[in-house]
């Protein structure tokens, strides 16, 4: 069954949410969730495009200004909220694993 | 002076994957695209490798110059090192000198609806159209199976009702097999989070444009003078429609109004349809 929209999110999305945490580009948000995983994690610019729209319809983040063709965004509380509950969701995956595991990491 | 070269695209508009590895092997045969349409063009240049990939951006305009967030997506696509070749309404053509770009869909899931949605909005007026086509044939094959001998009848309603039944029949062909893909590629994505390559059938194509072609020769070999001016007006519409594509390409680049756009396009094709009535009154009809 597919997931209710942004009720977990991807990695990339997960990743372009704390781009951002401040005011950010779309080119500055490809570059920077590449430099924060190490190259782990690449966003190509049409699933960015795509993900930016549906972040801004879901009201998870605002427009903050345009410089020439340059747009530019930042979180919402609603994003803040959904960035959260994504962070708690992680953690229990994590507290389960060691809880079930033994892991100690 | 650069050399050109024009090609009549087999591969199905949402055929990514083939449409890449193609546009691959040209660019490194040296031919480099430049115009999409009826005919793709190519230009001449210094074999190279190249990496291209299909953007499908689904509300992008036909008619109208880009709006500003058409325009913002092709500039993101840019910052990523992606140089738009061509277009053809939501299908975005991007080549790369840079074998190692991020790809433009990093995402399985959007980019499946991407394609859907993008060939949704160019299947609007396709579908009318082959519904039109898909009555007639459905008339025809009434009258046939009434007047079996009827079929082999080499007059211009027997051409048109075979051209009818091969086109309703490529029309369901490739409905099949978009559906058959896209299915699949959405329970691959969401369920693996994993791409599935496109597949489209050209050699099908390639028949189904063979059985017209022989069709129409059939036809005009038998009616010496129709025939010929008929083959003559099915060439000069395909060079119009080429024209068209060049000329809605270069107006909407220059930010030209949709309407103008628009208009321009209809003279070009009406031009044509008005030649090919004239001439085959003159000729005494059809």
């Amino acid at each position: 069954m597919p997931r209710a929209r942004f009720q977990t999110l991807t990695e990339q999305m997960f990743y372009i949410l704390i781009c951002l945490r401040k005011e950010c580009c779309g080119m500055d948000i490809m570059a920077e969730v590449s430099r924060m995983t190490d190259g782990r994690v690449n966003v190509g610019p049409g699933t960015l495009y795509n993900l930016l729209e549906q972040f801004l319809a879901a009201d998870m983040i605002r427009e903050t200004k345009t410089e020439g063709r340059r747009r530019s965004y930042i979180l919402t509380e609603e994003g803040k909220k959904a960035l959260e509950n994504e962070h708690q969701r992680i953690c229990q995956q994590a507290a389960d694993y060691r809880k079930w595991m033994g892991g100690t990491s | 002076m650069t050399r050109f070269k024009l090609e009549i695209p087999l591969y199905s508009f949402w055929d990514h994957t083939s449409l890449e590895k193609h546009l691959q092997a040209m660019a490194a045969k040296g031919w480099f695209i430049r115009q999409t349409g009826a005919l793709w063009a190519y230009s001449q240049g210094e074999p190279a490798q190249c990496r291209y990939e299909i953007g499908y951006y689904p509300n992008a305009g036909v008619y109208a110059p880009s709006t500003p967030k058409e325009t913002a997506f092709d500039e993101l696509c840019e910052s990523a090192g992606w140089e738009i070749a061509a277009e053809q309404g939501p299908l975005k053509i991007f080549c790369s000198k840079n074998m190692d770009a991020v790809s433009l869909d990093t995402d399985p899931v959007i980019q499946t609806e991407s394609i859907r949605l993008a060939r949704k909005k160019t299947q609007r007026a396709n579908l009318i159209v082959s519904a039109v086509y898909g009555v007639i044939a459905l008339i025809y094959l009434w009258f046939w199976m009434m007047h079996p001998a009827a079929f082999f009848h080499n007059t211009f309603a027997g051409w048109f009702g075979r051209c009818a039944w091969i086109t309703s029949i490529m029309a369901v062909t490739e409905e099949i097999t978009f559906y058959t893909w896209y299915k699949k590629a959405l329970r691959n994505a969401r369920e693996q989070e994993a791409f599935t390559p496109t597949r489209s059938f050209p050699q099908v194509t390639l028949l189904f444009l063979a059985l017209i072609a022989a069709n129409t020769l059939w036809y005009a070999t038998t009616h010496p003078a129709a025939g010929l001016l008929f083959i003559l007006c099915a060439v000069l519409l395909f060079i119009g429609w080429f024209f068209m594509e060049w000329s809605r390409l270069n107006l909407r680049r220059n930010r030209t109004p949709g309407w103008v756009v628009f208009a321009v396009h209809l003279l070009i094709g009406g031009a044509v349809f008005v030649f090919y009535f004239m001439a085959q009154s003159a000729l005494g009809g059809f």
